[in-house]
């Protein structure tokens, strides 16, 4: 190497001397996190409020913690507009979240980069913040027949039962399993054959049924019209609302329902993470609720609340009086509650929310609100659950 | 370097005891070495080695190297100030803290390694990282060194930063004592929203605060005549090759951009908006000092993001290189966790470029190619599937090529140089964009567009290009900024408030030229006051000329 050999002692006692003040303990690194977090709580610098901005993810981390991105200032700069457009690699399947990319490198010295902050809350904790804005909604006693009634779930596995209730893929991968294990297995010829034990059933559980007898519906929009934006609004309110009433109510059931021109009941993860396309017909989702509600929460035992996300943008005005019939006949009268959440879309349409108040204005069990962005998701749980019904 | 998941090779119930030496090198450094003292000889001894091999694998120098062992915390704080021990106080070093803290908490990407372009360079390590990270990690963070000493990109930059980051730090903190916290921290803040107003093709040269970028009106000379342009022909063809009409209109044209230019101040854009305010803002001295603070700062930091990707491609290259023929050889324990954390560190991320993977791939394919022959015309026009398969004209310069790539290029240039329609296939680079059903999705794959759309993200800096235009619009005061549209739209909420803090350095109306995708022109006016926006008017639409 060139580099002259006698300069070197000397350089290295100083830079070891910018670290000297690491090493003691302070670090020195608080004044600036104090700041920080006096600025984001509005203590200080009233002029940097428009720029706190914060951007809510939602994921659960082992049985209920969650991390919650919060509160971050950015600065402003010329920068360009929401870019649409990148360069990806390999099969492109990444998650367009570019979640992917978290493990995204810094390279030295590189200040730039973007992360969101989070911070740990617990989720009683939130629900306690959101619930000091809102009132409590009042579950109005229903009758109380059959409440003990033990009724069957299929929620357990078994090594017998009725071929109706054969879980084949458990089956195929016991016996998979097994045959890995024998040796008897084949990659050229991968015939696998079930024997007797390695059947797997699905079995029903008794479940008594929960002594608060309240069910929510949520129902989602999933259809092309609504974008990302849209449907993490959608989802970022209907977490929080039913965070809220978990942690009001223990026990309630709920019912996930997602739809594009037809509905399904789905489970939560899937709620919260689906992304679909197509058209939009409202009515099969209240057509599926209907059918739920006769089935499974029969309305003189449940208080039941509806929830509906939607951008409002129907295929047709005939599937908006087809479902307005459907709630007016089927839904209201046996209903607590039924709240309309329309969402903003910037591919135009919506209007559901029109004709809707058009129609059930005066009925003191609908609320209806419109949301755009994300500072409307605290007035919208307020405007679901602030009528107390 | 960073790596997607922690390592969970990292816990010591995994081996078994028989294995002792098996295991040693999965020992982060600290359980290895013990007391600091201890784990600082044992860094020294890898130094010399690695350096050994460096010496005689790479034909270029490097500045001397430190290493600087921390904890956990320590780096953390490190990180938070943008890699240097001391930076000033601001908040948003505070919130880089906190935001690391809580990422790390959820092991959401492990920093490996930090490198800072200064004489000596400085890299850090992490003393829980394991022996064989910690031996990877510094082959690598050799080669940035010796980026960062050779590329034209990083030849102006202060290698004195380590110094000088401190100085600034006293500088501001004097100005705290004197002027106030809070008065100092909100200039700050006003500073660092225009801290991208800097010219960044300017990197390569040394720049100064005296530098003449444009003169008064007063020592400007007079002006040459105007001599018509005309092509240099034999006479008889002359009035056929230099009509004198043309001749005529051609003299009429720039004496009219002469004399619009007469009337502008600057008489040429300026892109180094900071320099341009700095001369010309009406400033406190204070004021001024802490401006030229967050320029400087900025320049010292621009040639990295300018060549994220062939910093680490390079880097990457050689650390391969290092381990593979030299390193593991002499520790073949540690030969599958290398690979391992090789992997995770190119692992292509889906839906963005991971610069680390995009680099050493490009690298290695140039060095393909250029040992194979595999460039130039006749490679070009070789049509033949089956002969381009078998092409080897055994020209051996793939590592002369590489050398001349790093040297000259930044990742703009690089790219635009070196990416191949075949590379682009065999690497599935694809455009992503959002499709009808507003889900972003696979666009293109048509090279072309891949390359377009690399090449814009990198030009600038993937930021808009903006300059002064005018500095007295209307004869009165008025400062004109114009944005260089090259299809995509400012971030008005973010324009509209870095446009009033434009205002607050220069003290007059400020505006801000812009375009809508439609091709609206408007423009976005702070006057001290209020705030305004409206379509570019006549008495502003001549600026839009400029854009050419």
């Amino acid at each position: 190497m060139q580099n002259d050999p006698s300069s070197g002692p000397s350089q290295r006692s100083d830079v070891q001397q910018h670290y000297s003040s690491l090493e003691t303990a302070s670090l020195g690194i608080e004044p600036d996190v104090r700041r920080f977090r006096d600025i984001l709580k509005g203590k200080v610098r009233e002029d940097l409020r428009d720029y706190i901005t914060s951007d809510e993810i939602i994921a659960q981390h082992g049985n209920d913690m969650i991390s919650v991105p919060v509160k971050e200032i950015s600065i402003p700069r010329f920068v360009f507009g929401s870019n649409d457009q990148g360069v990806g690699e390999g099969d492109g399947e990444g998650e367009s979240d570019g979640t992917k990319g978290q493990g995204g490198g810094k390279k030295g010295g590189l200040g730039e980069g973007k992360h969101i902050r989070e911070e740990k809350f617990h989720i009683e904790e939130l629900a306690d913040l959101l619930g000091d804005e809102l009132k409590l909604p009042r579950i109005k006693p229903r009758l109380t027949s059959g409440l003990e009634q033990a009724v069957p779930r299929y929620e357990g596995i078994s090594r017998r039962g009725p071929p109706s209730l054969l879980d084949s893929k458990r089956t195929f991968r016991e016996a998979l399993k097994r045959s890995i294990a024998e040796e008897s297995f084949d990659e050229d010829d991968p015939v696998v054959v079930p024997i007797k034990e390695d059947f797997r059933f699905r079995c029903a559980r008794l479940k008594p049924r929960p002594k608060t007898n309240a069910v929510i519906f949520y129902i989602i929009d999933v259809s092309g019209s609504m974008g990302e934006l849209e449907k993490s609004l959608a989802r970022n309110t209907a977490f929080w609302t039913d965070a809220w009433i978990d942690r009001q109510y223990q026990g309630t059931e709920k019912c996930y329902i997602i739809h594009d021109v037809s509905a399904k009941v789905v489970d939560r993860d899937t709620f919260f993470t689906t992304r679909e396309s197509g058209g939009t017909l409202i009515s099969s989702a209240y057509q599926l609720a209907k059918e739920q509600m006769a089935a499974r929460f029969r309305p003189d035992e449940w208080n039941i609340y509806v929830f509906h996300f939607s951008d409002g943008d129907n295929s047709s005005s005939q599937d908006d009086a087809q479902a307005v019939g459907i709630l007016k006949q089927d839904i209201l009268p046996f209903i607590n509650l039924y709240g309309y959440v329309e969402i903003g879309s910037h591919n135009g349409g919506g209007g559901f929310i029109r004709y809707l108040d058009g129609q059930l204005d005066d009925r003191e069990e609908v609320v209806t609100t419109t949301m755009n962005n994300r500072k409307d998701i605290i007035p919208a749980i307020k405007s679901l659950l602030g009528t107390g019904r | 370097m960073r790596s997607v998941e922690n390592n969970p090779s990292n816990d010591p119930r995994h081996i078994s005891l028989e294995h002792e030496d098996l295991r040693r090198h999965k020992l982060t450094v600290k359980e290895f070495a013990g007391s600091r003292g201890a784990q600082e000889r044992l860094i020294n001894e890898w130094k010399e080695e690695i350096e050994g091999i460096v010496t005689k694998i790479c034909p270029l120098s490097f500045f001397p190297q430190e290493f600087v062992l921390l904890s956990w915390k320590e780096l953390q704080v490190v990180l938070a100030r943008e890699g240097f021990p001391k930076r000033y106080e601001h908040w948003r070093f505070g919130q880089n803290f906190e935001s690391q803290q809580v990422r790390d908490s959820y092991g959401l990407g492990r920093t490996y390694e930090l490198v800072i372009n200064n004489d000596p360079c400085v890299a850090y390590l992490l003393d829980s990282n394991s022996v064989q990270e910690t031996r990877t990690v510094m082959a690598h963070v050799y080669f940035h060194n010796i980026f960062f000493k050779h590329n034209s990109y990083f030849k102006a930059t202060d290698r004195r930063m380590l110094d000088k980051m401190g100085n600034h730090a006293e500088r501001i903190k004097r100005y705290q004592e004197e002027f106030g916290p809070e008065a100092v921290e909100q200039f700050l803040d006003t500073c660092l929203s225009l801290d991208n107003l800097i010219d960044v093709h300017s990197v390569a040269f040394r720049r100064s605060v005296d530098e003449h970028y444009w003169s008064s009106s007063l020592d400007r000379r007079a002006p040459d005549p105007i001599r018509p342009v005309r092509f240099d022909v034999p006479e008889y063809l002359d009035r056929y090759v230099n009509p004198p009409e043309v001749l005529r209109a051609g003299v009429e044209r720039e004496a009219k951009e002469r004399d619009r230019r007469a009337k502008m101040n600057p008489p040429e854009p300026q892109q180094d908006i900071l320099l341009f305010l700095l001369k010309h803002a009406p400033l406190e001295p204070w004021q001024q000092d802490v401006l030229s603070i967050v320029r400087d700062e900025s320049y010292y930091f621009a040639p990295q993001r300018m060549t994220k990707i062939m910093n680490e491609g390079w880097a990457s290259y050689w650390h391969s290189k290092m381990m593979t023929d030299h390193l593991l050889p002499r520790y073949p324990a540690e030969t599958v966790d290398y690979c391992e954390f090789n992997a995770g560190v190119l692992q292509p991320w889906g839906s963005s470029i991971n610069p680390y993977r995009l680099g050493v791939r490009l690298l290695r394919d140039i060095e393909e190619r250029w040992d194979k022959g595999k460039h130039g015309p006749e490679w070009e026009s070789c049509r033949d599937m089956e002969e381009r398969r078998l092409w080897d004209k055994n020209c051996g310069q793939g590592q002369g090529e590489i050398l001349r790539a790093m040297l000259n290029h930044n990742d703009l240039t690089f790219i635009h140089r070196y990416l191949t329609p075949e590379f682009c296939a065999e690497n599935r680079l694809h455009v992503r964009g959002r499709d009808e059903e507003g889900d972003m999705s696979v666009s293109s794959e048509e090279f072309s567009e891949v390359r377009t759309m690399i090449v814009r993200s990198l030009t600038n800096l993937g930021q808009p290009k903006l300059s002064v235009v005018n500095a007295n619009h209307g004869n009165r005061g008025e400062l004109v900024v114009f944005h260089a549209f090259d299809g995509q739209e400012l971030n008005l909420e973010f324009a509209k408030a870095t446009c009033r803090n434009l205002q607050k350095l220069w003290g007059r109306p400020v505006h801000v030229l812009s375009r809508e995708e439609e091709g609206n022109k408007f423009r976005l006016t702070h006057n001290g006051e209020r705030f305004d926006s409206a379509n570019a008017s006549s008495e502003f639409v001549g600026y839009f000329d400029l854009d050419r």
